[in-house]
């Protein structure tokens, strides 16, 4: 006899991949089906917003020196993905409320979803970018290869970001005004509109234990400067991530069966 | 434990948390005390008016929440709510929606594959199953959401309160369809607030009042002394 305070809905064996894959792929057709240009968005979209840095910062402004404008492009792209995905996997749970009143699904697979969703649209992000940045004169080099490693490390962090955020919101459901207030923080924070030379000498180092802004310096370091990342770096934002991403599945799995309570 | 029991309930209660404001929580308890067992291939009824605690007994059994006392103890059998249009997604199509709320009710990728034609059969919808499920009536979406439930063969099948859905001619069927599973060797709960389906479909009963059981045994017997209770509680 199987003696245990949860029962089990179904065998312990829901199909969490096929489910994980099925509801990806369906939220994003879902997604594109909305508008008349369907997935065109997912380029046009990045495109415009970079289109509009490009335009006032580069051309209007011509602000500061050469190439500001490709460094600030680069800065966006990365800040985006990290303040879309953490944003959107936020209300992951609570907009599962429907599904996890009726069915047993472990929790952690929506925040995922969520993340995962955001990533896919990113490619198309990453590709936009990187034609302004030829388009500019920064053409791909060996140490572009570095980004092959680089960027997937930086997903990982932001996915612990992700996780936890979606861990803590439906416990403390006001958490969200507050982490709207820290990603706009952090958005000032990790130099996007800005140049590292403006920040005194004393303070660079202080700055670069931000993760977010350490990653996004390396990133500029790799695409506008042909620099690659060193081995501390990477492993600095790893480690971070793993953290993260250990901590929110932690709470996500101690609260499995708690969640379907908080979220009526 | 009989060898015949296959879900027994002991003494569980849930408490359920109401935020009011700042350090202001209220806490009820939805069950407080409900005891009882299943045997297996029955069907056992569970009645009580509303805010008894049904619904809540039933997210405990189908282990969508765990109790915060007592236990319910089963032998890694299978249990389901029937839950009708789960993770329905109204901009996809309704083909597309069959697996999605399918693989929510615990069915494999292959599973789906083999059931689908079933499902696209009794939903009785043809061609418009490979449009949006936004462009169904809610008749439609009631009979693709009872169709892909109906494929379901938990060990323990738990019903709450509706049988059937959909317009009149799709509520029959449903309904047949339903009281033919319920009186098969499929072991169910049914919860209802009805005295009368509850004495029709159940052999024995279970009455939920206030979150603690009040008295477990033949259908006939329960639902008459719900039946009093009632009668005299709406007098007074």
């Amino acid at each position: 006899m199987n003696e245990s305070k949860a029962v089990k809905g179904t065998k312990g064996n829901f199909a969490v991949l096929h489910f994980i894959k099925y509801k990806l792929k369906a939220n994003l057709k879902a997604e594109a089906s909305r508008n008349y240009l369907g997935y065109l968005w997912w380029l046009l979209e990045p495109a415009m917003l970079l289109g509009v840095f490009y335009f006032v910062f580069g051309v209007l402004l011509n602000y500061g020196r050469d190439g500001f404008e490709s460094y600030l492009l680069v800065g966006i792209t990365f800040w985006l993905v990290f303040a879309n995905t953490v944003t959107h996997s936020c209300n992951s749970i609570q907009t599962a409320s429907g599904i996890i009143q009726q069915v047993y699904v472990p929790k952690w697979v929506f925040p995922v979803i969520a993340v995962l969703s955001n990533y896919v649209k990113f490619l198309f992000v990453l590709l936009t970018l990187f034609g302004f940045a030829i388009y500019s004169g920064f053409l791909p080099d060996v140490s572009w290869l570095g980004l092959l490693y680089f960027i997937p490390i930086y997903l990982i962090f932001v996915m612990g970001c992700a996780l936890v955020a979606a861990a803590i919101t439906p416990i403390f459901p006001d958490i969200k005004f507050i982490i709207q207030a820290g990603i706009q923080m952090l958005m000032f924070g990790s130099g996007i509109f800005y140049q590292y030379d403006m920040i005194p000498e004393k303070y660079l180092d202080l700055f670069l234990l931000n993760p977010v802004a350490r990653a996004i310096y390396y990133f500029r370091e790799i695409i506008l400067f042909q620099k690659s990342p060193d081995f501390f770096d990477l492993l600095y934002i790893l480690i971070f991530g793993v953290i993260l991403i250990g901590i929110g599945l932690a709470i996500l799995l101690k609260l499995d069966r708690r969640y379907p309570r908080l979220v009526i | 434990m009989n060898k015949n029991i296959i879900i027994k309930a002991e003494n569980v209660a849930v408490q359920y948390s109401i935020f009011r404001r700042f350090f202001a929580t209220k806490s009820k308890m939805a069950l407080k005390d409900v005891s009882f067992s299943l045997y297996k291939g029955e069907s056992l009824g569970v009645i009580g008016r509303n805010g008894a605690g049904k619904s809540t007994l039933l997210k405990l059994l189908a282990g969508v929440i765990s109790p915060d006392k007592g236990q319910i103890i089963h032998d890694n059998v299978s249990v389901s709510l029937l839950s009708l249009q789960v993770g329905f997604d109204g901009e996809l199509s309704g083909y597309d929606n069959i697996y999605l709320s399918a693989l929510l009710l615990g069915f494999k990728k292959n599973q789906v594959d083999a059931i689908l034609d079933n499902i696209i059969q009794f939903s009785e919808l043809e061609d418009s199953i490979h449009q949006a499920v936004k462009t169904y009536s809610t008749g439609m979406r009631a009979r693709l959401g009872f169709s892909i439930a109906y494929q379901l063969e938990p060990d323990v099948l738990l019903i709450d309160e509706t049988l059937g859905v959909g317009d009149i001619e799709f509520k029959e069927k449903s309904i047949a369809a339903m009281k033919e599973r319920i009186r098969s060797d499929q072991t169910v709960i049914l919860v209802s607030h009805h005295g009368p389906t509850i004495k029709n479909l159940c052999k024995r009963a279970v009455w939920i009042e206030d979150g603690v059981t009040r008295m477990e045994g033949p259908s006939g017997e329960v639902v008459g002394e719900y039946e009093k209770f009632m009668l005299t509680n709406n007098k007074r």
